[in-house]
């Protein structure tokens, strides 16, 4: 037989095995691709809810997916919108501050906000403005009328304000609009808010570091996870999170035969990147291939992310490098007895901007759930406020880390002994 | 949810949004797409990755099927594209070198015709990256270079390189197998 030949049926042979092949999935599969179409499609999925009032509407510069929420009178209605703005920052709702924004017909709790939400502004108002079209995507204002500078004039209706305005409350609306400098360690970073209060105080990673200022100068000393918010009157006016190194690499090496190595890196939050020996120069792309018996040593990583910060990695360093992850628990077997010895499954994230926990039984049935990222499972069903019983469980978590546009899913499949 | 539905019913109580006919329609095809993850791919971590992003897609892309071909097919291509999509995620560069097509001896023929699938799997996961996504493109996709080479924004020589040189790695591997 010629060779040829022996190559087409060394191929045929790989086609026909593995052609048709199947692998069972793991189980809990479906129930973390359910949670990802519901997480990625329902924005709104939280509106409940009959009346609302505008009201500090918070929006942030950095997160590449901002969350605008939407206060209620609480006494009335329980309702709160989430509105998904994805790079898009609505820079300024103002308004005249002796005037209430109030929300009418309020959509249904499936409903997205863009679906016909009647604005009014009770009967002292005299004007309205929407300074960013991104707003006018997801409000459907009634009785407006638009022109080129995107002034928005909202007419008055007296008549149904004579009802809502004892219930009207004033909010002012803020936003942090701007972070200027470079937002790396060592380096000052300004923060305002907008509009303008000189009565706002900061905060950061809940140190108070500046009052009775609309600008906020500061110094991140560290790579970390900072969380920014401003104060007025003890009410929070505004937030935002910032991560100072985003970038992660995980360097392999990986052997090529014949004297080459590909150096090979898992990436995330970087800009761009550079391979380097000796301090020399490389590579500009990943997957880099090099003669080892060139070298003495191995190339590293130099990353630059996206707010312009540098790091620097060698194999092996990645996890140490970032302040944002999520790890996975080392033991898959609890053995929630008290004896102090793996009770509970334990995990690890740090910087994250969503997260939700859930353990499912054998029937796929839900025996407890969280969004609360410090906690951990200690065995115990929900249902029956006691220890489940002993059997193979599914943890699905879904989460996202700060810098990332989508969720991750991850699963782990625990033995539960008692 | 019957199990007695048709795809084309079954698509169609997806695209209404029911959850069972989402999970009847995941469970119809999840393993055998799976086994395409795993095939792209060096550990099960990943392949859950990509399982998951494929079905994502899917159910996201389900109103563009138009049912003028095989459902399982326009299922395959998302999977497949999801790999590839994941591959150039962390490979940017791939090295073109010499390679020259190997000598496959009729002993190693007879070694292979006795694997099962699941051998010829874990050969297929043991390939570097590079090696791994060309040869399944071509051999068991049926891409041609020059597909191969704009899907994976290569030149067509070096995913024909790339292909030499899984060939020549499979064929170590099956030598030890003797």
């Amino acid at each position: 037989m010629s060779n040829k030949n022996n190559i087409s049926q060394f191929d045929n042979l790989f086609k026909e095995g593995l052609s048709g092949h199947s692998v069972p999935t793991p189980s809990g599969a479906f129930q973390g691709i359910s949670q990802g179409l519901s997480i990625g499609s329902v924005a709104g999925s939280a509106a409940v809810g009959i009346k609302l009032l505008v009201g500090s509407i918070v929006a942030v510069t950095i997160a590449t997916t901002a969350y605008f929420a939407i206060n209620t009178d609480a006494k009335k209605n329980d309702a709160q919108i989430a509105v998904e703005q994805t790079n898009n920052v609505i820079s300024n709702i103002a308004t005249n501050k002796e005037n209430a924004v109030t929300v009418l017909e309020q959509p249904q709790p499936t409903e997205k906000i863009q679906n016909k939400v009647n604005v009014v502004i009770d009967g002292t108002a005299k004007s309205a403005s929407v300074k960013n079209n991104a707003l006018l995507n997801t409000f459907s204002l009634n009785e407006v009328t638009t022109e080129d500078k995107k002034i928005i004039e909202i007419t008055p209706k007296t008549a149904v304000l004579e009802a809502e305005t004892s219930k009207s409350i004033i909010y002012p609306i803020f936003s942090i609009i701007n972070i200027a400098g470079n937002a790396c360690p060592y380096s000052k970073a300004i923060f305002n808010v907008y509009p303008a209060n000189n009565a706002v105080a900061w905060f950061i990673n809940d140190e108070k570091v500046a009052t009775n200022t609309s600008n906020c100068a500061y110094v991140f000393n560290q790579k970390g996870y900072y969380k920014i918010e401003c104060y007025s009157n003890k009410t929070k006016i505004a937030d935002t999170f910032i991560e100072i190194g985003m970038a992660k690499a995980s360097i392999n090496y990986i052997d090529m035969g014949e004297g080459l190595t590909e150096a090979k890196a898992d990436v995330s939050g970087i800009k761009s990147l550079v391979w380097m020996i000796n301090g020399q120069l490389v590579s500009e792309v990943n997957g880099f291939v090099y003669n080892a018996n060139h070298y003495k040593n191995e190339p590293y990583l130099i990353t630059t992310d996206y707010r312009g910060c540098k790091d620097t990695f060698y194999k092996n360093s990645a996890k140490t490098n970032s302040s944002a992850y999520f790890i996975l628990g080392k033991e898959n077997t609890i053995t929630p007895n008290g004896d102090g010895l793996n009770d509970e499954y334990e995990f690890e994230i740090a910087g994250q901007t969503f997260f939700s926990m859930a353990v499912y039984d054998k029937n796929e049935q839900i025996i407890y759930n969280t969004t609360n990222p410090k906690a951990y499972w200690n065995g115990i069903d929900f249902r029956t406020q006691k220890v489940a019983e002993n059997g193979v469980y599914n943890i699905v978590f879904t989460y996202k880390l700060v810098g990332e546009n989508e969720n991750n899913f991850k699963y782990v499949r625990i033995n539960l002994l008692k | 949810m019957s199990n007695t539905l048709t795809e084309q019913e079954i698509v169609q109580q997806c695209l209404k949004g029911d959850n069972k006919a989402q999970e009847l329609l995941f469970q119809t095809f999840a393993n055998k797409m799976f086994a395409v993850c795993l095939r792209y791919t060096s550990t099960r971590e990943d392949a859950e990755d990509i399982l998951q992003m494929g079905f994502i897609k899917v159910f996201k892309n389900l109103s563009k099927f138009e049912f003028k071909g095989s459902f399982e097919g326009w299922l395959r291509r998302i999977f497949v594209n999801t790999a590839i999509e994941h591959y150039r995620k962390n490979v940017k560069w791939m090295y073109a070198e010499d390679a020259q097509e190997v000598n496959i001896a009729n002993a190693e023929i007879s070694i292979l015709e006795r694997l099962k699938a699941e051998d010829l799997l874990k050969l297929v996961q043991n390939l570097p990256p590079g090696y791994r996504t060309v040869f399944n493109l071509f051999v068991i996709e049926g891409y041609g270079h020059l597909e191969i080479a704009e899907q994976l924004g290569i030149s067509e020589s070096t995913s024909k390189t790339q292909l030499f040189k899984a060939r020549a790695s499979l064929q170590q591997m099956i030598k030890k197998i003797e």
